[in-house]
């Protein structure tokens, strides 16, 4: 490892001990409400050291307000057909050159959230998916025919379609 | 070579396609393409947005700013942001554009935008100068560049084909409409172009040929594009002017 490497590395690990920036390395992390991650300060096991990431817990969430009125209609509109085949790979996202740029947009989650109705998450993310530029490299990558470009246009209008209970949040 | 500019003024077809029916049946196609596109959207359940933009920059409301009014925001104003926001958001590509991961995708779809909108203009200046389209000052210059425009029509709409038939599997996933839309644009800029230079070299034959292939694209083009992907794209391009209407109109940015 070279000097710069290593002074790279303390720094990292410096960032990783600064305040206010709770479970950094998990996957995803906007989609994790602070509140539900725990990082102890000081934690030992059977003689190792978890203290702060390496003792990182996240909590479970509950949700209580399912709906999948959104995810029948988008099953109905022009190219959203296929949203049922979707079984959460994640090619679509790590594909994806806007998610790249705007981690909000990531399809594979919007796919979730809608096929499972978790309306309050849908409330929280809806906005993002206009930003799809239908590039198509996802449909290319997706290894179960879900058509994930034509699901992002369904998503679009059915959003549009029930912006006033969306808009509730 | 010495161009017979002179045949740019009889045209062969004139006997199987008169001039001014071309005109009533482009207009006609025109007024059912809008038509089919309002009545397909508004079947989705959601707004015809190219509308709601008209009535956001028409119309004029007061709004409030951190519970202090503010002045209304005129129709200058909002226009101004449309505009701002057409330049940029559409012809400059830079939603589209900034985001394609590749530099040749972006080129295509703005020869693509670029060739048909300007294509638009000079076939509307066109009519507007001399419906029957009898000889002029400005005939031929119009003529000539509305050639040009075929051919950049053309050109973006081979790249965008060329660039999902390159590759395996974007071909695969490649849905029929995707093909069927981008093929049509293709054939519309290059029989158009073709015609136009077949007239120039006195190929009557190869003219009246691409000349019926061009008005059978564009006829095509006006009856599939509501059902098309294209609806969608006006669909969300308005919507995402609308949004941008209402945010930054608001205090006058």
């Amino acid at each position: 490892m070279t000097g710069k490497e290593q002074e790279k590395g303390k720094k990292k690990d410096k960032e990783i001990q600064t305040e206010g920036e709770k479970g950094k390395f998990i996957i995803e992390r906007r989609y994790v409400d602070d509140s539900r991650i725990i990082e102890p300060e000081k934690l030992e096991l059977g003689g190792v050291d978890m203290s702060g990431r390496w003792g990182t817990l996240v909590l479970p969430r509950t949700l209580e307000d399912f709906d999948t009125e959104i995810y029948e209609d988008v099953k109905d509109l022009p190219r959203g057909g296929n949203i049922g085949k979707c079984w959460q790979c994640g090619n679509c996202t790590a594909v994806c050159p806007v998610a790249h740029e705007h981690p909000e947009f990531n399809p594979r989650y919007l796919i979730h959230i809608v096929k499972m109705g978790y309306t309050s998450e849908i409330k929280r993310h809806h906005k993002a998916v206009y930003l799809c530029s239908g590039c198509g490299l996802c449909s290319a990558a997706c290894p179960k025919g879900v058509d994930p470009q034509g699901v992002m246009i369904a998503m679009s209008i059915a959003f549009k379609a029930h912006e006033g209970e969306l808009k509730e949040l | 070579m010495s161009v017979p500019l002179s045949a740019y003024y009889q045209t062969p077809t004139a006997n199987i396609l008169p001039h001014e029916y071309l005109e009533i049946l482009v207009l006609f196609l025109l007024v059912f393409a809008v038509l089919a596109s309002y009545f397909r959207i508004r079947s989705w359940g959601v707004p015809f947005t190219p509308l709601s933009v008209l009535s956001t920059v028409m119309t004029s409301r007061d709004r409030e700013r951190e519970g202090e009014a503010i002045d209304d925001v005129g129709l200058v104003t909002r226009a101004k942001v449309a505009t701002r926001s057409t330049i940029h958001d559409i012809f400059l590509l830079r939603r589209a554009g900034a985001w394609c991961e590749e530099r040749i995708h972006t080129i295509g779809r703005g020869l693509v935008l670029w060739g048909f909108v300007l294509l638009s203009l000079v076939t509307l200046m066109g009519f507007l100068i001399d419906p029957a389209g009898t000889p002029n000052s400005l005939f031929l210059p119009l003529r000539l560049s509305g050639d040009i425009f075929q051919g950049i029509l053309a050109m973006g709409a081979c790249i965008l084909l060329l660039r999902r038939l390159s590759r395996q599997n974007l071909r695969i996933s490649t849905d029929i409409n995707t093909w069927a839309l981008q093929s049509v644009l293709f054939v519309m800029g290059v029989s158009g172009v073709i015609a136009d230079f077949s007239l120039l070299m006195n190929l009557v034959l190869q003219f009246q040929v691409a000349y019926l292939v061009n008005v059978a694209s564009i006829i095509i083009f006006f009856i599939y594009a509501p059902f098309s992907e294209l609806t969608f794209l006006i669909w969300k391009g308005s919507l995402l002017m609308q949004e941008t209407l209402s945010t930054n109109s608001a205090g006058g940015k």
